[in-house]
C-alpha cells in the first residue's frame, strides 16, 4: 500500500493548494474535469425529468381511446420533443458526465487533455436545449415530424424549423469536441505503464464510442444542414417536386441514427463490465474478448442502418445484406452477454445497488436485443414496422439499458465522488420499484404492437385500451419512482456516512487507489507502476 | 517551465486534435459533397431541367 499512500498524500497535500475557484466562477469558468463532469450530470438529470414529464403526458393521453387531453399535433410535439430530449439531452450528456469524472482517474491523468474545449463542449448544451424548448412557444409549436426528421413532413414545420436545425447543430458540435476531448486524453493522458490493454473497460467503451461520434455526428449535421437549404434556399435534396430524394434522406439519417443507438449503449456495457467483477468478486471474465467485441458491434453499426427503412422499397438483395449483417451483431454482443454471465458464475455475490441495477440491464437489455433481433427480420419486420412493438424494442434497449446502466454508474461511484455513502435502503427501493414498473410501462407494449397499434398516435381502436391502461399505470409509477433518484443523491451529499478509497471491497482500478472524496486535481503525481498493475488485475 | 516530456505530450494533443477534428470535418462536408454529386447525375440521367420532376 505504500505507493498508494505516497500517491494520495501527495493528492491531498497538493489539494490543499489547488487554488479552487469558488461560487459561479467555478461552474461558469471550469476547466476541472471533475467540475465539468458534476455539470454535466447534473444536466442530464434536469434533462431527464423535463422529458419524463413529456412521456407522462404522452402516457396521459394514451391513458382511454380517443382525443382527451391535446390537439393531435401538440401530441405529435410531445413525442418528437421527448426524444430529442432523452437522447441528446439526457443519455448521451449523461455518459459525457461520467466520462468526464471517470476517464481521467481510471487512466492515472491529473484532468481531460483540452480542459477549456470540455468547458465550451458543456456551455453549449443548456443554449441548444433553451433553444430546443423555446419552440414550444414560437407560432406553429415545437417540432412535430419525429426525431428522425424526415423529410417532406420535418420541412412543413412552422417557426421552429430554424430553431430546431439550429440547436441539433449545436448539440452535434458538443458532442463532437466532447468526443475529440475523449479520444486525445486517453491516446496522450495515460499514466506510464498504462497500456491499452490495461485500461478498464469503461474507458475502452468510451474510446469506441468516441470514435462512432466523430464520424456520426457530422452526418447528421450535414443531414439537417441540407433539410436547411431545402427549407429556405430552394435546394432540393429531398424535395420530390424539386427532383430531390425523400428516401436519400432516411439513408443518411440511419447512417447517424443507428451507430447513435450504439454511442447510448456502449459506455453501459463498460459500466457494467466493471460492477459485475466488483460485486462478483471475480476478474471479468474473457477482458480482451470484451473489447474486441465492443470494436466489432461498433465497425458493424455502420453497415446496418437500412434495416430501418426495409419498407422504403428496397432491392431484395438490400433486404438480404442488412438483415444479415444486423444478425451479425448478435454474435459479439452474445459474447459479451456470455462473458458477463460467466463472470457471476461461482462468483461469491452480494446485492448492492449497483449491482442490482447491472443485472436488471443485463436480463432486460437481453429482452431489448431478442426483440431487436426479431425486427430484423425482413418478412417480419413487415409487420412490426412502426408499431408499439418497435417502441417497446427501442425503449427496453434505452431505459432498462442505458438509463439503468447510468444509475448503476451513479450508484457505483457516487460515493467515490462524494465521499459519502448513501441510503442503501432507499437506493433498493429505488431499485425495485423502477425495476417492476419500467416493466408494467414497456412489456404490454409488445402486445399491443403484434396487435398492430401504429405508434406516433393520440387516439386507438378501443380494443389497445386494456394494455394502454396498464402501460400507463406503470409509466407514472415508474416516473414518480424516479424522485427518489435526486432526493437519494441530496441526502447523501449532505449527509452521508463517510467512507474508505475502496468503497467496494470487490472493486479494483486506479480511482479506488485515491481518497474519496478525490482531490481536485487527481493525478498530479502518476502512479506508480505497482499500483496500475494492481488496479488493472481485470 | 515546461519539461520536455510535457511540451512532447502537448505537441501530441494538438496533433491528435486537428487530426480528429479534420476526420469529422471531412465527413461533414463529405456528406453534403456526396448528395450535390448525386442530385447532379440524377438530373443528367433524367435530362430534366434543375427544379423539374426527373422521369425514372
Amino acid at each position: 500500500m505504500a505507493e498508494h499512500t505516497h500517491g494520495a498524500s501527495v493528492a491531498v497535500a497538493h489539494d490543499e493548494h489547488d487554488h479552487k475557484p469558488h461560487g459561479w466562477r467555478r461552474w461558469v469558468y471550469a476547466t476541472n474535469h471533475k467540475d465539468i463532469g458534476t455539470m454535466y450530470l447534473v444536466f442530464a438529470g434536469i434533462m431527464f425529468f423535463i422529458g419524463g414529464a413529456l412521456a407522462m403526458l404522452i402516457r396521459a393521453e394514451l391513458f382511454k381511446p380517443g382525443v382527451q387531453l391535446f390537439d393531435p399535433a401538440f401530441f405529435n410535439s410531445l413525442t418528437t420533443m421527448h426524444a430529442l430530449i432523452m437522447i441528446f439531452g439526457a443519455v448521451m450528456p449523461a455518459w459525457t458526465g461520467l466520462a468526464n469524472w471517470m476517464i481521467p482517474m481510471q487512466v492515472g491523468a491529473p484532468d481531460m487533455a483540452l480542459p477549456r474545449l470540455n468547458n465550451f463542449s458543456f456551455w453549449i448544451l443548456p443554449f441548444a436545449f433553451t433553444l430546443l424548448l423555446a419552440t414550444f412557444f414560437v407560432p406553429g409549436g415545437a417540432p412535430a415530424g419525429g426525431w428522425t426528421m424526415y423529410p417532406p413532413l420535418m420541412v412543413q414545420t412552422g417557426a421552429a424549423f430554424p430553431m430546431t436545425i439550429f440547436a441539433i447543430h449545436m448539440m452535434g458540435a458538443s458532442s463532437i469536441l466532447g468526443a475529440i476531448n475523449v479520444i486525445v486524453t486517453i491516446m496522450n493522458m495515460r499514466a506510464p505503464g498504462m497500456s491499452l490493454l490495461r485500461m478498464p473497460l469503461f474507458v475502452w467503451t468510451w474510446l469506441i464510442t468516441a470514435y462512432l461520434l466523430i464520424a456520426v455526428m457530422p452526418v447528421l449535421a450535414g443531414a439537417v444542414t441540407m433539410l436547411l437549404t431545402d427549407h429556405f434556399f430552394g435546394t432540393s435534396f429531398f424535395t420530390a417536386s424539386g427532383g430531390g430524394d425523400p428516401v436519400m434522406f432516411q439513408h443518411i439519417f440511419w447512417f447517424f441514427g443507428h451507430p447513435e443507438v450504439y454511442i447510448l449503449i456502449l459506455p453501459a456495457f463498460g459500466v457494467v463490465s466493471e460492477i459485475l467483477p466488483t460485486f462478483s468478486r471475480k476478474p471479468l471474465f474473457g477482458y480482451e474478448a470484451m473489447v474486441y467485441a465492443t470494436a466489432s458491434i461498433a465497425f458493424l453499426s455502420f453497415i446496418v442502418w437500412a434495416h430501418h427503412m426495409f419498407t422504403v422499397g428496397m432491392p431484395l438483395a438490400g433486404q438480404m445484406f442488412f438483415m444479415l449483417s444486423t444478425m451479425l451483431i448478435a454474435i459479439p454482443t452474445g459474447v459479451k452477454v456470455f462473458n458477463w454471465t460467466a463472470t457471476l458464475w461461482k462468483g461469491s455475490l452480494s446485492f448492492e445497488p449497483p449491482m442490482l441495477f447491472a443485472l436488471a440491464f443485463l436480463f432486460m437489455f437481453t429482452i431489448g436485443g431478442f426483440s431487436g433481433l426479431m425486427l430484423a427480420m425482413v418478412p417480419a419486420d413487415y409487420q412490426y414496422q412502426d408499431t408499439y412493438f418497435v417502441v417497446a424494442h427501442f425503449h427496453y434497449v434505452l431505459v432498462p439499458g442505458a438509463i439503468f446502466a447510468i444509475m448503476g454508474a451513479v450508484y457505483y461511484w457516487l460515493p467515490k465522488w462524494t465521499g459519502n455513502m448513501y441510503d442503501m435502503r432507499l437506493a433498493k427501493w429505488h431499485f425495485w420499484l423502477s425495476t417492476i414498473f419500467v416493466n408494467v410501462l414497456f412489456f404490454p407494449q409488445h402486445f399491443l404492437g403484434l396487435a398492430g397499434m401504429p405508434r406516433r398516435i393520440p387516439d386507438y381502436a378501443v380494443q389497445f385500451t386494456d394494455w394502454n391502461m396498464v402501460s400507463s399505470i406503470g409509466g407514472f409509477a415508474f416516473g414518480l419512482s424516479q424522485l427518489l433518484f435526486p432526493f437519494l443523491i441530496w441526502k447523501c451529499v449532505r449527509a452521508g456516512q463517510r467512507v474508505g478509497s475502496r468503497v467496494w471491497e470487490g472493486a479494483h482500478g486506479l480511482e479506488w487507489e485515491l481518497p474519496s472524496p478525490p482531490p481536485y486535481h487527481s493525478w498530479s503525481d502518476p502512479p506508480s507502476e505497482a499500483v496500475i498493475a494492481r488496479g488493472a488485475e481485470h | 517551465m515546461v519539461s520536455e516530456d510535457d511540451s512532447d505530450r502537448r505537441r501530441r494533443v494538438r496533433r491528435t486534435t486537428i487530426i480528429l477534428a479534420t476526420i469529422a470535418l471531412a465527413f461533414y462536408i463529405g456528406f453534403i459533397v456526396m448528395s450535390v454529386v448525386r442530385a447532379s447525375r440524377t438530373e443528367q440521367h433524367s435530362g430534366a431541367p434543375h427544379g423539374a420532376q426527373p422521369q425514372r
